[in-house]
């Protein structure tokens, strides 16, 4: 059989059927030329993943969010956004989580020099925390306490909801390794300490992302190692 | 239609990513994001729960992008996201080309559209070969033959651009 640049591609894609595929894994076995040929494909595929992992990590843009809830009202800037109280600010805190994919609510910041959302300290603290335990997240001035609550499987990947206390104040969100590293997809902060009616809001829109990425029942901890190995 | 609308705000970053393929600007992908979620939402009783609403929607895409390159007059279109400091056009070319390295990303942007699409449809939306042609609507062979071109391609890029850095001489 003679083995083209297709077929190498296509083997490392794991496009081939099963006698295909072991006859083309002999052929490179042999030809360290069809080898590397093959180690080409697999990296070029490599590359152009990272080429557009930022624009996959990126919060989508208000606009875009609002056109498809169909409520660009409710996507208004939320970096000066209160965190809405109450229930009957629930479905708009929706659209604003959705639309939030990388925003966080409230009208308290993070201390500066802690970045909350995205690929940062807190995504890689959360990613080496499982359900039920905390970790220190240390940012300039100061540390704040990670506590993981619960993990959840969700389309192509792994989640993980947290709170997030120290001086500077309470967080909850939602991390999740899809391919593309941990990141801190939402974050909501919350008013005051624990769990006030105030911040029912935050929690059920945090359980409304977690619906909407394809969340099931949260993972038993042998379930969440398991998970978590191939994470990533 | 709830639910349909959520799950599209969930993959608006996968959505985005296909549209820079096709569009190449920030502002070009995003309003084909914006146009291709219009008209999805209009044909939401189209699609078929349990199916992938990734690729149904990339195939709007593709399909909106065409009407779009088909009504629009010719015209140069000045990328600012993208635009890269001119190269020195004499003896300083190569210092020049030291300085501003490409970026896997300016080389994708640089292949034909027809490859950027399947190549980021595979590699970076993950399709499969099949779902692939099915959005772009193609046969399998033409997948293949466009992605492996699109790989190798990038591989020579890649490869001599690492020369010139190793160097300093541009082929």
């Amino acid at each position: 059989m003679k083995v083209n640049d297709e077929m190498l591609m296509a083997f490392v894609d794991g496009e081939l059927d099963q006698a295909t595929a072991e006859e083309v894994r002999r052929a490179t076995a042999r030809d360290a030329g069809l080898a590397r040929r093959a180690d080409q494909f697999r990296t070029a595929r490599q590359w152009s993943k990272n080429a557009f992992a930022d624009i996959l990590r990126q919060p989508a843009p208000e606009r875009l969010v609002g056109a498809v809830l169909g409520r660009p009202s409710a996507v208004v800037p939320l970096r000066r956004r209160r965190l809405p109280s109450g229930s009957l600010a629930l479905a708009a805190s929706i659209a604003i989580l959705f639309g939030a994919a990388g925003y966080w609510l409230g009208q308290q910041h993070p201390p500066r020099g802690m970045a909350l959302l995205g690929a940062g300290p807190v995504a890689q603290t959360l990613g080496q925390t499982p359900s039920g335990r905390s970790s220190p997240v240390a940012f300039v001035g100061g540390e704040m306490r990670l506590e993981t609550l619960a993990a959840h499987k969700v389309d192509g990947g792994l989640c993980r909801m947290f709170a997030l206390s120290g001086g500077a104040g309470v967080w909850r969100g939602v991390g999740c390794a899809r391919g593309n590293g941990w990141t801190v997809e939402i974050a909501a902060s919350v008013p005051g300490e624990g769990y006030t009616p105030a911040s029912s809001g935050a929690a059920a829109s945090i359980d409304a992302f977690l619906d909407a990425a394809g969340a099931g029942e949260a993972l038993s901890p042998e379930e969440e190692e398991a998970a978590a190995r191939t994470a990533r | 239609m709830a639910d349909i609308r959520h799950r599209m705000v969930a993959i608006l970053p996968k959505l985005r990513a296909f549209a820079h393929s096709l569009a190449r600007t920030t502002d070009g992908a995003d309003d084909l994001v914006q146009a291709t979620c219009e008209k999805a939402l209009r044909a939401a009783d189209t699609w078929v729960e349990g199916t992938r609403l990734d690729s149904w929607m990339f195939r709007i895409m593709q399909n909106q992008w065409i009407d779009q390159k088909r009504r629009a007059r010719p015209q140069m279109t000045i990328d600012s996201d993208s635009a890269s400091p001119l190269m020195g056009e004499d003896g300083a070319r190569t210092v020049e080309a030291r300085m501003t390295l490409k970026s896997v990303r300016d080389f994708i942007d640089e292949l034909p559209e027809e490859q950027r699409a399947v190549l980021v449809l595979v590699c970076v939306e993950e399709l499969s070969y099949r779902e692939a042609a099915e959005v772009l609507d193609v046969p399998l062979g033409t997948v293949m033959s466009r992605l492996s071109r699109a790989r190798s391609t990038l591989i020579e890029a890649v490869e001599g651009e690492r020369r010139v850095r190793r160097t300093g001489v541009s082929s």
